[in-house]
């Protein structure tokens, strides 16, 4: 009976030279891809550009990867590479926004702006954090990666992941705070 | 802790720019990349056997690429290895990271069995990911020189898989049988599991295999003599 490949049999026929696999395997990973190179970069293009950059490097190691290993953090080390190296040749940036929340019916006009206003100024206030601040927090609660995986996007170690949202989140809320 | 503010942070709806069909764009952009480890295939081929995926191997030679030899790729074929490139390049002989053994760890650490030679010093030890799934306890001694230990079996389709620069020579180490392959080579076994799984040489082009009746296959491998080689696998507990 048919099945669908799983991601570790997609890795090993893209491996092989299979780019039909290989196209299966950028399809399932491309959101997180491009938002781990826009967290970054603060900027689309550059995003665009980076993360399909990263997509033709990983290819090109493919054959290093050792099979068997989660292919999300090998994955996103590359990403952030090529995104960190557009980051320093480029001026131009754009802060996040926040997602327009359509109307509900159980909540008021009034409560809903005020919610929006609360959601903003947390967003502003993680936009004013310091760099390595604000992407691991981006990392870990924005993009939703687990600690090994913001470790391989940031290039540290788990452990200095967890020290530094801890930091982080202190310097947001002293942020919000004021 | 700040769990009020962790759950908002979660909570954010970030409007993330719509994103780029990249699968698309990569796609084109591979289809015209040569492959530099293994042979070039087309888009849409057929899928091949998974076996034949993980066991896509670099034969370190010297300078060059080589065509597999017909016989040899009708064996591959037939343990559902169809693809093997052997490919001319410079012998490595750095031990430990370049040998891509995997992991480091130790011997109390490894949840696999580990043969030691106990007269060659302190070895750095490696958890290795084999193609198969398995794993080998790979020992790294001064020289270098590589003990490996695998449940494995390579005996029945040995002369056919090591390759056309390589010969292989039955001896016999306490009983068991052992095969001493010289030149560049790699080998197929099959691993317990009923799969196919193929090494390359890994440190040089002499190794001494030997099948033990306890099912593990020992690997001796470096710039060594057969007398040498021998020993080592005879010391080994």
């Amino acid at each position: 009976m048919a099945r669908a490949l799983t991601e570790s049999e997609l890795i090993a026929l893209a491996a092989e030279g299979d780019g039909d696999a290989y196209a299966s395997l950028v399809r399932a990973h491309q959101d997180i891809a491009f938002r781990t190179a826009m967290l970054i970069t603060q900027d689309a293009a550059e995003a665009e550009e980076a993360a399909q950059d990263a997509f033709v490097k990983a290819w090109r190691a493919l054959p290093r990867f050792r099979q068997g290993e989660p292919w999300r953090p090998w994955l996103l080390t590359i990403v952030a590479n090529e995104a960190r190296n557009r980051r320093r040749s480029a001026g131009r940036r754009t802060a996040l926004a926040l997602r327009v929340e359509p109307p509900r019916e159980d909540r008021s006009a009034e409560s809903a702006v005020l919610a929006a206003e609360t959601r903003g100024a947390l967003l502003a206030a993680l936009a004013r954090l310091r760099e390595d601040d604000r992407l691991v927090l981006g990392c870990r609660y924005l993009l939703e990666l687990s600690e090994a995986e913001t470790a391989a996007a940031l290039g540290v170690r788990p452990g200095t992941v967890k020290s530094r949202t801890s930091r982080a989140l202190g310097r947001l809320r002293e942020e919000v705070g004021e | 802790m700040t769990p009020d503010l962790e759950r908002a942070l979660r909570e954010l709806e970030i409007d993330w720019p719509a994103t780029p069909d990249l699968a698309a764009t990569v796609a084109a952009r591979v289809a015209d990349e040569p492959r530099p480890t293994t042979r070039a295939r087309g888009w849409g081929r057929p899928r091949a056997r998974l076996a034949a995926a993980v066991a896509a191997v670099l034969l370190v030679l010297a300078g060059g690429t080589l065509a597999v030899p017909e016989a040899r790729s009708t064996v591959f074929r037939w343990l559902g290895i169809e693809s093997v490139e052997i490919k001319r390049g410079t012998p490595r002989a750095t031990p430990r990271a370049s040998l891509d053994l995997g992991t480091p760890t130790t011997l109390a650490k490894l949840s696999v069995p580990a043969l030691q030679a106990p007269g060659l010093g302190t070895p750095g030890v490696y958890a290795t990911a084999l193609p198969d799934g398995s794993v080998a306890a790979s020992l790294v001694y001064d020289g270098p020189v590589l003990v490996q230990t695998f449940r494995a079996r390579v005996e029945p389709f040995i002369e056919k898989t090591i390759g056309a620069g390589a010969d292989v020579e039955r001896l016999d180490v306490d009983g068991a049988l052992a095969l001493w392959i010289t030149g560049p080579h790699g080998f197929a076994y099959e691993a317990p599991n009923d799969s196919f799984g193929y090494e390359q040489q890994r440190l040089a082009g002499r190794t001494l295999l030997v099948e033990r009746a306890d099912g593990l296959l020992l690997r001796v491998e470096g710039q060594l003599s057969r007398e040498r080689a021998l020993g080592i696998a005879r010391s080994v507990q």
